[in-house]
């Protein structure tokens, strides 16, 4: 983690020297968290990516300013969470939510493994709230620490502790993962 | 002290993301799997749970991303160059011994430094009115605009008209030019392979920096609309950008009429057009009328301006004609 929190900020030194290389290879180690994180809260491919993009454009539009006040990752996901909130609020885009109790009807089959693979861990996700994805991304997506995930979110470190585990949970049961059941 | 299931799997939680853990509730945790096989199996569900893949995103929007930012710094480069307002050649000239040139604007441009040059222009022009009593020129006016103020003076424009101060000596090299279908092109951005273009829209002739024989290369479609070009060189796939400027509100792009194979080279007029006797553009052309910098613009004989002018040698380095020595000529900018 820090190791890469060194990398990013030698890439971000660089790419806000002009260097579109070292810009390039931030994208590249990150893309796939913003991308996740978007199409998690839109459930929608053409939003992710849309989203994706403007993510980046707004990053490197305000990399200048940036600095080093904050690690790359946190920024990352405040820029990108702030992204989605905004093409929801103006209309562009709308959240596409799952009814949670279809998915325990797949996911109590006796088939566990073909459950696994009827109900995804992306369809899983859908059932989650909002404040437990969001705070699960932030962690496990952005590798963000339970801190620094609660000051974006603006909530305490042990509230976004308790949205990981709860979101943890919901996902291990539903996925059937977790075969035996939990406590 | 013991821990109860939800405890358990919470500390467990929390150990997978590396978040700290006293010691006490690690090792409660730890008594309570031994025990638990609840427990033991959601600690092994969170490994699962980790591996399981996550949407990536497409190749293909690493290399729309990318083009866009491109764009903003295309857009960036281009906003630097229009910083510097109309007619600000014959201020430049007079402050040129004293004042920072252009590099000034395209580093961290700061409208309140490029004021401080516009007091600089006024403070001479009131220097030279007060004090000398009369006039720099007689059609001498000063603009201020968008809060800059520059010294507008139509007998300075550059050009070499016949009135006009000796040219800037040139440089012995010119930028590091590239001709496509005759069009001059100066080095812009480096492309990732995921941005490269793969339309190619022809070939153009170069060596690039070296000494050895120019080679036939492919132009690419550039996924901009700036009128540049892609050109895979020696140094990686790079954007080469067409050298212009403005004219009537419109873009015209410096043509040659030479080859121009290497970097370094100066271009020429186009052959059908005879190079001027005199400083004034006689025989072959006339003066006409100036360019968005102030720079003097001569129309040939028959042709239209807005289908092509001649800008004379002694344009400040700043200038897009940088300093070239020779007589240029520029027709509207064309998408490749």
């Amino acid at each position: 983690m820090a190791e890469h929190a060194r990398d990013d900020a030698d890439l971000v030194t660089r790419a806000a020297a002009g260097d579109m290389g070292a810009f390039e290879a931030l994208v590249r180690a990150h893309a796939d968290a913003v991308h996740a994180h978007a199409y998690r809260f839109f459930g929608d491919a053409q939003a992710a990516q849309d989203a994706t993009q403007e993510v980046w454009v707004k990053v490197y539009r305000s990399l200048e300013g940036f600095g080093s006040r904050a690690a790359f990752s946190t920024w990352l996901f405040r820029v990108t969470r702030n992204v989605c909130l905004d093409m929801l609020r103006s209309g562009r885009r709308a959240a596409t939510p799952i009814d949670p109790v279809q998915l325990h009807g797949i996911a109590n089959d006796d088939t566990a493994s073909e459950a696994v693979g009827a109900v995804d861990l992306e369809t899983a996700m859908r059932a989650l709230s909002p404040e437990d994805r969001e705070a699960f991304n932030a962690v496990a997506l952005f590798g963000l620490p339970y801190a620094e995930a609660g000051t974006v979110l603006g909530v305490p470190a042990g509230t976004v502790k308790s949205r990981v585990f709860r979101a943890r949970r919901a996902l291990t049961t539903l996925l059937s993962l977790d075969a035996k059941g939990g406590a | 002290m013991e821990m109860d299931c939800i405890r358990t799997q919470a500390t467990i939680s929390a150990l997978h993301d590396k978040e700290h853990v006293t010691d006490e509730n690690a090792e409660a945790a730890r008594a309570h799997c031994d025990e638990c096989e609840r427990c033991r199996a959601f600690e092994a569900d969170l490994g699962a749970l980790s591996g399981l893949p996550m949407p990536k995103a497409p190749p293909e929007l690493i290399g729309r991303i990318m083009v866009a930012v491109a764009a903003i710094a295309s857009e960036r480069a281009q906003e630097a160059e229009e910083i510097v307002p109309p007619a600000s050649e014959a201020a430049a000239s007079d402050l040129e011994s004293t004042a920072p040139r252009f590099e000034w604007f395209t580093g961290n441009v700061r409208w309140g430094t490029f004021g401080a040059l516009g007091v600089a222009a006024v403070a001479l022009v009131l220097f030279l009115v007060v004090g000398t009593g009369r006039p720099v020129t007689d059609k001498a006016t000063v603009a201020t605009s968008g809060g800059s103020t520059s010294l507008a003076a139509p007998e300075a424009v550059t050009g070499a008209a016949p009135a006009a101060p000796a040219p800037t000596p040139a440089p012995a090299r010119a930028p590091d030019y590239l001709a496509f279908e005759a069009r001059v092109y100066t080095p812009g951005s480096l492309l990732s392979d995921a941005v490269a273009a793969t339309q190619s829209v022809g070939t153009l002739s170069t060596a690039f920096g070296g000494n050895g024989a120019p080679t036939q290369i492919p132009a690419y479609r550039s996924p901009l609309t700036d009128g540049s070009i892609v050109v895979k060189g020696p140094d990686g796939t790079r954007l080469y950008e067409p050298v212009t400027r403005m004219f009537n509100s419109a873009k015209y792009q410096l043509v040659a009429g030479n080859a121009i194979e290497r970097f370094g080279v100066w271009p020429e007029l186009p052959t059908r057009f005879q190079a001027p006797a005199s400083p004034d553009g006689f025989p072959t052309f006339t003066a006409a009328g100036a360019d968005a910098l102030g720079v003097r613009t001569y129309a040939a004989k028959g042709v239209p301006q807005a289908q092509g002018f001649a800008v004379a040698p002694g344009t400040s380095a700043t200038d897009p004609a940088a300093s070239n020595p020779n007589w240029t000529w520029w027709e509207p900018l064309l998408m490749p």
